[in-house]
């Protein structure tokens, strides 16, 4: 059981930090992309005032 | 002409499928297998399983995947087994003979 | 016609007969009342009957062009060609329930026959789950999706295929899918029946692991059927998108492959019982689960062209099948104790262990990135969608270390590996990973994955290599046989594990292909009439456009030769069909360069009538064509284990050659 209980813990527990990380850093690199393009609609509605 | 033949065909077919399921409840001869047999069944299965256990086990051994001594261990006891399936098969046999 | 009425009437007269065999079979096992087992039996063959007639009835009605039937003439057209009207019966929801139930009634069937004698404690209950699964498909025609609903008017038309399913692989695709997901529920319904029947030993793992095996290699081929399509009909140049279709076909293959594996513990060990129960139990669920996906329309994706507001009746019988399974595995958990424990981690046992939550996490993983923009939708509004890279690189060290198991489990001592087991049989693969990965490195290779990939895979050949020698000799001593010979009735002797290694081989050959991936080049280019452009060491020449007429299409096809380093010039033709009628779809065809170790993909993008310029994507993809053979080489595999004799088969065939040598010599 000691065994069993092990290989699960570390390998479950290292999984899902994993799967954490990537899909954290998913999410940001989607925010990132909206808020460039956000940035970008805007620098081009200044450039059309100007 | 061809349509009512497919009719016919297929409300025949309908009726075997319903007849398939419905005639052992109204059969009969609704005998279920005799133990014995079935326990001999059973014996056979597990004889044929063991002798594939043991070929297997010496393949394991050839190439190097048992210790000796796991390897005398698991053939004792496969062995063993083996032979006490085949008395009971020979016993059966013998009280179906008899 | 007028005979499509006979349709329904066969769907009803098919759910009355399973429900009856539902009942039949769980009372009469309990009661051991041998009419009643008998009936559930006959239960099966008399709905698999309906259904059978059913698909068939739905056939005709395609082939006849009966488009008065409004499923009919919502999937096919008069021009298309005949061949596409019989597969067009499972372009929809309606035909693909009816193409589940009709597959699922051809296994019934046959597993009923095949078992009933042999296992006659597990046949009852094993009919009841059957007939259970059944009774939900033909529900679903009965009461929501309806096959064989008819319009008050004949249209003069059907809307026809969607073009993009007019394509061979497409069409051959979805019954391996389901030949592949429908089959676990063979294996499922043996593991209910042994938890009903308490009979948790070895019995119910030796009866169906061939089904498991048949459904496995189905499910193979209809995963690289489909990849196959990907690549040679959506024209994006690669041959998996992480699609959520695609994924839902993948989860089930790798659930179900660590079954195949961990019932092997089972066997030799009595280990893992309820692990294996909780497995086959997953596998079915995600066939369920994937059969929905691609049905539900719920996930926007090429795939799921069907959407209907059948979701909520999908999930409420997943509940159910998993609520069952758990709630009878709660009931035995008695009986489901392990046999022995776990000794050591350098050990087989410790190895398919480690290769069975490999696969599990790798499933998990592709589950998680599929499922994650729902579960983050429902949990705060906003949808995070995660991408191809996402899958890649999760992906990535799972199945490295999956590939490096892949050699290390067949040849790992049991119990507790020695010493002495380990210098013995690691010695020779441990050198071949070393030189393979040096050689990768001094190549010139940058990509750690693709070094990890030569290496372990040259590593895992070694481990086969070694055990296929090793075992030629221990039977050229014994049975003082040749080489050649020895090697053949080896395999021939033990296809269960020499089957395995191969199929082995044809995965370290998919990876190999897979691995191309990193050496992709992709150009585009605008070329008019006369002019040329170079791709790596390719040169492409545009000689000009035609315009095609297919049988219900139009196809712009541009007219390229190519040649690489200047040397014999081959025509290829890329495409873009148009396809007028129903849909007014567009397809590309793209045209294919298949080499062993390169294929050369080229893409008509645009097309100027005025210049008479094209536009084109060129891309040059290393080793695809290796994912092809090594598919090839796993399914030769699993073939070759499948014909394993039966336990117990073998007695049978001793007496019959000396009965009829007898005959003979009476005559």
């Amino acid at each position: 059981m000691r065994y069993y209980l092990t290989a699960y813990i570390i390998f479950w527990s290292g999984l899902f930090l994993y799967l954490a990380w990537l899909t954290g850093r998913q999410a940001w690199l989607n925010r990132r992309a909206a808020g460039l393009v956000e940035r970008l609609i805007a620098q081009g509605e200044r450039g059309g005032e100007s | 002409m061809s349509d009512t033949l497919l009719i016919l065909i297929g409300l025949w077919v309908l009726l075997a499928a319903v007849w398939l399921a419905f005639y052992p409840l109204f059969g009969g001869a609704a005998e279920s297998v005799p133990a014995a047999v079935a326990h001999r069944r059973e014996l056979e299965i597990e004889k044929a399983r063991l002798v594939e256990e043991i070929h297997e086990l010496q393949l394991d051994y050839a190439t190097g995947k048992l210790s000796d001594e796991d390897h005398a261990v698991l053939e004792a006891r496969l062995k063993s087994r083996a032979v006490e399936v085949m008395q009971q098969l020979e016993a059966t046999a013998g009280r179906s003979s008899g | 016609m007028s005979a499509y009425w006979l349709g329904p009437l066969a769907l009803w007269v098919g759910l009355g007969l399973t429900l009856y065999g539902l009942v039949a079979g769980i009372v009469g096992g309990r009661r051991r009342n041998q009419r009643l087992i008998d009936g559930a039996v006959g239960s099966v063959f008399g709905a698999g009957i309906c259904v059978v007639f059913a698909y068939a009835l739905l056939t005709a009605g395609f082939l006849a062009d009966e488009f008065r039937l409004s499923y009919v003439a919502n999937n096919a057209s008069r021009a298309m060609p005949v061949w596409y009207k019989a597969t067009a019966v499972w372009g929809g929801m309606e035909g693909s329930m009816l193409l589940w139930a009709f597959i699922l009634a051809c296994y019934s069937m046959a597993a009923i026959w095949i078992h009933r004698r042999r296992h006659p404690e597990l046949i009852p209950y094993a009919a009841a789950v059957l007939q259970g699964i059944m009774a939900f498909f033909v529900g679903v025609m009965v009461f929501s999706s309806k096959p064989f609903v008819t319009l008050d008017f004949t249209p003069v038309d059907g809307v026809g295929l969607n073009p993009l399913l007019q394509n061979h692989w497409m069409a051959a695709h979805p019954p391996s899918l389901y030949l592949g997901y429908v089959g676990w529920s063979v294996p499922f319904a043996f593991a209910m029946a042994a938890l009903i029947s308490g009979r948790l030993g070895t019995e119910w793992i030796v009866a169906m692991r061939k089904w498991a095996l048949v459904s496995f290699l189905f499910l193979t081929v209809g995963n690289l059927m489909g990849s196959h399509w990907a690549y040679i009909e959506l024209g994006w140049g690669g041959f998996w998108g992480w699609d959520p279709v695609e994924n839902s076909a993948i989860m089930p293959w790798f659930v179900g492959a660590a079954f195949v594996h961990s019932i092997m513990i089972q066997e030799k060990r009595g280990m893992l019982k309820l692990w294996n129960v909780g497995l086959i139990t997953a596998t079915f669920a995600l066939t369920i689960l994937g059969t929905f996906v691609t049905r539900s329309g719920i996930i926007e994706s090429v795939h799921a062209f069907a959407s209907t507001n059948i979701g909520v009746v999908f999930l409420s019988f997943l509940v159910v099948v998993i609520g069952t399974a758990v709630g009878l595995t709660w009931w035995r958990s008695d009986l489901l104790q392990t046999e022995n424990r776990l000794e050591s981690f350098a050990s087989r046992e410790a190895a398919f262990l480690f290769n069975n939550l490999l696969l599990l996490g790798i499933f998990f993983a592709v589950w998680w990135g599929t499922f994650f923009p729902f579960i983050s939708e429902a949990a705060t509004g906003q949808r995070i969608s995660v991408g191809p890279p996402f899958f890649n690189q999760v992906n990535k060290p799972l199945s490295i270390a999956l590939l490096l198991l892949t050699g290390i489990g067949p040849v790992i001592a049991w119990r507790r590996a020695s010493r002495h087991n380990l210098q013995r049989n690691f010695r020779f693969p441990v050198a071949a990973l070393l030189v393979a990965g040096v050689v990768a490195v001094v190549l010139g290779i940058h990509s750690w994955y693709a070094i990890a990939v030569i290496a372990f895979g040259a590593f895992v050949l070694a481990t086969i290599g070694q055990e296929m020698g090793r075992g030629t000799r221990a039977r050229m001593r014994s049975k003082e046989e040749r080489a050649p010979i020895a090697l053949v009735s080896l395999i021939g002797r033990n296809r269960r594990r020499y089957g395995g290694y191969i199929v082995h081989i044809g995965v370290v050959l998919v990876f190999a292909g897979i691995a191309g991936v990193f050496f992709v080049t992709e150009q585009s280019a605008r070329l008019a009439p006369g002019e040329s452009v170079e791709v790596g060491s390719f040169q492409v020449f545009y000689r000009g456009t035609d315009i095609e007429r297919g049988p219900n299409y139009t196809a712009t096809v541009a007219n390229l030769t190519v040649s690489e380093n200047g040397g014999r010039a081959y025509r290829i033709r890329p495409e873009k069909r148009f396809y007028p009628e129903g849909q007014e779809q567009t397809t590309t065809e793209v045209a294919i360069w298949s080499r062993t170790f390169e294929d050369f993909y080229a893409i008509l993008e645009g097309y100027q009538p005025a210049t008479q310029s094209v536009d084109l994507t060129i891309i040059v993809n290393p080793m695809v064509m290796w994912i092809w053979i090594g598919g090839g080489i796993m399914v030769f595999g699993m073939v070759i284990a499948l014909t394993t004799p039966r336990p117990g088969a073998p007695r049978r065939r001793v007496v019959q050659p000396a009965k009829r040598k007898t005959e003979r010599v009476g005559a």
